[in-house]
């Protein structure tokens, strides 16, 4: 009982943060839109004249009708899959090689350390649309050069947020203690040291998400990413640019779903922050 | 601070250094022959291998490099494989181009994120504090491309009141550019002041909160005061460092924004050697982006200085 | 009565959270400071202290409030005073030393601005060289040596104790009436506590300021100070002469502070700390005594009374019904 209050309490606290709330509830639209995108739309995200060409808004096509007549709302929200699945993936293995580096920089310190940095700092400072490009050169666009290019800009953060937390916490009594006890570095990091790390990161990770999301647009936009037909959407607005004089709602619906996407993310990630930073936690308690 | 300065030069330097390895490794890795590109469809083998050995290209890997290397340095980029031009060429007159538009989008950015942090850090937690936040959290959220394209189509396709494309230099019309420059400029600055005025709004937060600042309140320093000066300068080092920080996002969403207003600086002139595989003009183009980023973080680390005594000293 | 400086009557803070809750920092408080007199307040970390130190000087930190009382200086509600007025009063009538010397320098600005500043904010209309020669003057009553070398020195250059003077010569500057010292030495080592305790009483000898010294330490208070009070959770549970209460306390907590210092003249087997924790969830209305919960001397009419300040003899007083 007293452990189902405490968990309650938990997940009290969590419903209490409204920034929090907002962004994960606008987050559920969107993963039951990708997930549910064929029960939802009758129409398939790559069917020609399902319509008339370039209709605007309807009650049949909510977001109109692109220059062949394909449904755009369908396209946005098989968009959303795309989005949503190469944000987690670039994601997660940001997180995974950042933390990993993080934890080996801290922990060992020395050459290691410097070794480390000095990658990461190149990372960290080329303009990702310059290594998004350079990737593109060696192997053409593709939503693996989006994968790889994204993975390589963003992984650095999570390096330098899982050092900081691990040189804070290397020094403190418990890890001597584990040190002292012999147990294996291994056991050190993973157990002792890394669970430190995580709050820091998963308020870092909706951060990278939002990122993620908004270069994966901008490349496929510029048309290095995702390539048509797949209905990236980047490749949407890349294709409905051309129309923005006439059809202005190939443009901003589209556009509008972006921001709805990242803003929830960004949303949660100020909430995490507010919930898991102890240092904005001081301020009220 | 000097030997800061030079410390911080030196690791400029090395993030050069390392970008023109990587380029050349990677202009290495292509598949194809430069050469034979460079010849097209009629290959003459012997032409070929006396621009080969011209270039150097006979010898091994190393002493390709170090060959390569001592062109950039001297300025020698080659020439541009589609038009016949010298890459200096090409790549020089849209240097200032580029650098105007970070600049006049950067100023922008200031002269928004300043004014609307403080306002928000000052009536934190009223109704003004709230919608400058949310507008700073949508703005973040927006990418630059679409927010670009959305400004076109108000400015110029429904109020007529801005080109969409086209350039006039500088030189040639002053309020002819200042209107090609004013909306790629407005697209750099949304999402950069978005940025730092949640940085500002933060920061005055924070620093407004520590002892420093009541001990001058009891004193009887004017609130007034403690904000612009006992403050602000506080609140300047660490926004400095997170624009430094993000100057490489600066550069990438210029390089976009050059796309979609279809603005004549470097990043459309890379984009575009991309496209035709003219890596002459590619390598300069990203060597320069470097040696811009390079430069612009040895600005901001030089303003560092003067604003922090603990570095100073 | 006409010597009295501050006196403080029935002061009530509080701090609106964000959950609308109300906390109460100081409760019903009532000091007094006479002139050239040196007054204590001792108690244990979040019992008010300093929130009472703020509410002379109206800088309550967001979003406390000061909802009751009067705050007379020399005669004057300041809680009746508009901002400008009290913005005067700050610095030149009274003025604060902060609890922590390393971050109570502006660390982007020389030892010089920081006084300047102070001279501005009080329209003082005086040559740059008068302002140094002042400066330098003070910075070498409160013992820093070669003061004219440090004038244009940043924080950081600075150690603890030595910005700790610089703070309390800052104080100094527009000889104020009264000086409130919020825990001067807590962030200090040892030697330098004394050190600028000792800086502090010379100081009231020399030209009769009148403190408030906040602290924790009782043997500096004990000291030091002319009177003292004993602070528990937001209300003042004694007070009376230093050495009085010192040796003789009155109430349950102040004996269990007195006893909970080690000592060194005998032989002692454990310390006798206060049971219990102190609870910092400030009730709005409370019933019964706010220490009844770790009072060894508890019974059932103290959880049912709030009791009230009594005076047992002269000048001494305590809040306890068991006394």
């Amino acid at each position: 009982m007293k452990i189902d209050r405490k968990i309650d309490r938990k997940i009290k606290k969590y419903i209490n943060n409204k920034k929090f709330l907002i962004g994960s509830c606008m987050l559920l639209v969107m993963v039951v839109l990708s997930l549910f995108a064929p029960l939802i739309t009758g129409y398939g995200y790559d069917e020609t004249f399902v319509g008339p060409a370039l209709e605007p808004p309807s009650k049949d096509y909510w977001f109109g009708t692109d220059r062949l007549g394909r449904d755009m709302f369908t396209r946005v929200i098989y968009g959303t899959r795309i989005s949503l699945i190469s944000a987690l993936t670039i994601t997660s293995i940001c997180f995974a090689i950042g933390v990993l580096l993080g934890l080996l920089a801290g922990y060992y310190g020395g050459v290691i350390d410097m070794f480390v940095m000095r990658v990461v700092d190149i990372f960290f400072s080329l303009p990702w649309v310059l290594i998004g490009l350079l990737v593109v050169v060696i192997r053409g666009p593709g939503l693996l050069s989006v994968v790889i290019s994204l993975s390589l800009a963003y992984f650095p953060s999570f390096t330098r947020i899982t050092r900081s937390v691990v040189l804070s916490v290397r020094e403190q009594d418990f890890v001597i203690a584990a040190r002292l006890t012999g147990e294996s570095n291994a056991n050190i990091i993973f157990r002792y040291i890394l669970p430190n790390c995580f709050s820091a990161l998963i308020v870092q990770a909706s951060i990278i998400m939002s990122f993620a999301i908004l270069g994966e647009a901008a490349l496929s936009y510029l048309g290095y990413g995702i390539r048509p037909p797949e209905p990236s959407w980047g490749v949407l607005l890349q294709q409905s640019t051309n129309y923005m004089w006439d059809n202005s709602y190939l443009v901003i619906l589209p556009g509008l779903f972006i921001v709805f996407t990242v803003l929830s993310f960004n949303f949660m990630g100020d909430g995490l922050r507010d919930l898991l930073d102890p240092r904005y936690k001081r301020a009220y308690e | 601070m000097i030997r800061y300065i030079v410390r911080r030069l030196f690791y400029g330097l090395i993030t050069i250094w390392i970008i023109s390895v990587v380029i050349f490794s990677i202009i290495h890795m292509l598949p194809g022959d430069p050469i034979q590109l460079m010849f097209g469809k009629t290959p003459n083998p012997e032409r070929i291998a006396i621009v080969r050995s011209f270039y150097g290209l006979d010898k091994p890997v190393i002493s390709q490099y170090g060959l390569w290397l001592a062109n950039i340095l001297r300025g020698n980029f080659g020439v541009s494989i589609v038009s016949g031009q010298l890459v200096t060429e090409l790549v020089l007159p849209r240097i200032s181009s580029t650098l105007l538009l970070t600049f006049a989008g950067l100023l922008f950015s200031i002269c928004i994120a300043f004014p609307s942090g403080i306002a928000a850090a000052v009536h934190h937690n009223t109704w003004k504090d709230l919608s400058l936040t949310s507008i700073s959290l949508i703005l973040i959220s927006i990418p630059e491309f679409w927010i670009g394209i959305v400004y076109m189509m108000v400015f110029s396709v429904w109020l007529g009141i801005l080109p969409t494309s086209g350039y006039v230099s500088i030189s040639e019309s002053l309020v002819g550019f200042a209107r090609i420059v004013f909306l790629p400029a407005l697209t750099v600055a949304s999402v950069q002041a978005a940025q730092t005025t949640r940085m500002v709004r933060t920061n005055i937060l924070e620093i407004m909160r520590l002892d420093y600042i009541t001990l001058m309140r009891s004193f009887g320093v004017k609130e007034k005061r403690l904000l612009n000066v006992h403050v602000f300068k506080n609140v300047l080092i660490p926004v400095l460092t997170q624009i430094g920080m993000q100057a490489g996002a600066l550069m990438g969403g210029v390089i976009i924004i050059e796309r979609v207003f279809t603005y004549p600086g470097l990043g459309l002139l890379m984009m575009r050697a991309l496209q035709d595989r003219d890596y002459p003009v590619l390598q300069a183009c990203i060597m320069v982006f470097a040696l811009v980023y390079v430069v612009f973080n040895l600005i901001v680390d030089i303003l560092y200085c003067v604003i922090n005594p603990k570095i100073r000293y | 009565m006409s010597n009295t400086i501050l006196e403080i009557k029935n002061l009530r803070t509080e701090f609106l959270m964000p959950n609308k809750r109300h906390l109460v920092a100081v409760r019903d408080s009532s000091l007094h400071v006479d002139a050239g007199e040196i007054v204590g307040i001792v108690g244990e970390s979040g019992c008010g202290k300093s929130i009472t130190a703020y509410s002379v000087l109206r800088i309550v930190p967001e979003p406390g409030r000061i909802t009751a009382g009067e705050i007379l200086f020399r005669g004057e509600d300041l809680l009746g005073k508009g901002p400008e007025e009290l913005r005067e009063i700050r610095g030149k009538e009274i003025t604060l030393i902060c609890q922590d010397p390393l971050s109570s320098l502006n660390p982007v600005y020389d030892i010089f601005w920081h006084f300047n500043e102070i001279f501005t904010a009080h329209g003082v209309q005086k040559s740059h060289a008068e302002k140094i020669e002042q400066i330098v003057g003070l910075l070498g009553t409160v013992g820093i040596v070669q003061p004219e070398r440090k004038l244009h020195q940043y924080p950081h250059q600075f150690s603890g104790g030595m910005r700790q003077r610089v703070v309390i010569a800052m104080a100094m500057l527009l000889q104020p009436k009264l000086i409130i010292a919020d825990e001067p030495t807590t962030a200090l080592d040892v030697t330098t506590q004394r050190a600028i305790f000792d800086l502090l009483g010379g100081l009231r000898d020399k030209l009769g300021i009148s403190m408030i010294v906040i602290s924790h330490d009782l043997y500096l208070i004990a000291e030091q100070c002319d009177r003292m009070y004993v602070m528990y959770g937001g209300e003042i549970m004694e007070s009376g002469r230093a050495s009085d209460v010192f040796n003789h306390p009155l109430h349950p907590y102040s004996a269990g502070l007195m006893d909970s210092i080690p000592s060194l003249s005998f032989h002692q087997e454990h310390l006798n700390g206060i049971k219990g924790e102190f609870s910092s969830v400030f009730e709005e209305n409370p019933k019964g005594c706010c220490f009844a919960g770790r009072c060894d001397r508890v019974g059932e009419e103290c959880l049912l009374t709030r009791p009230e300040m009594r005076e047992i003899e002269e000048g001494r007083f305590v809040r306890c019904l068991k006394a």
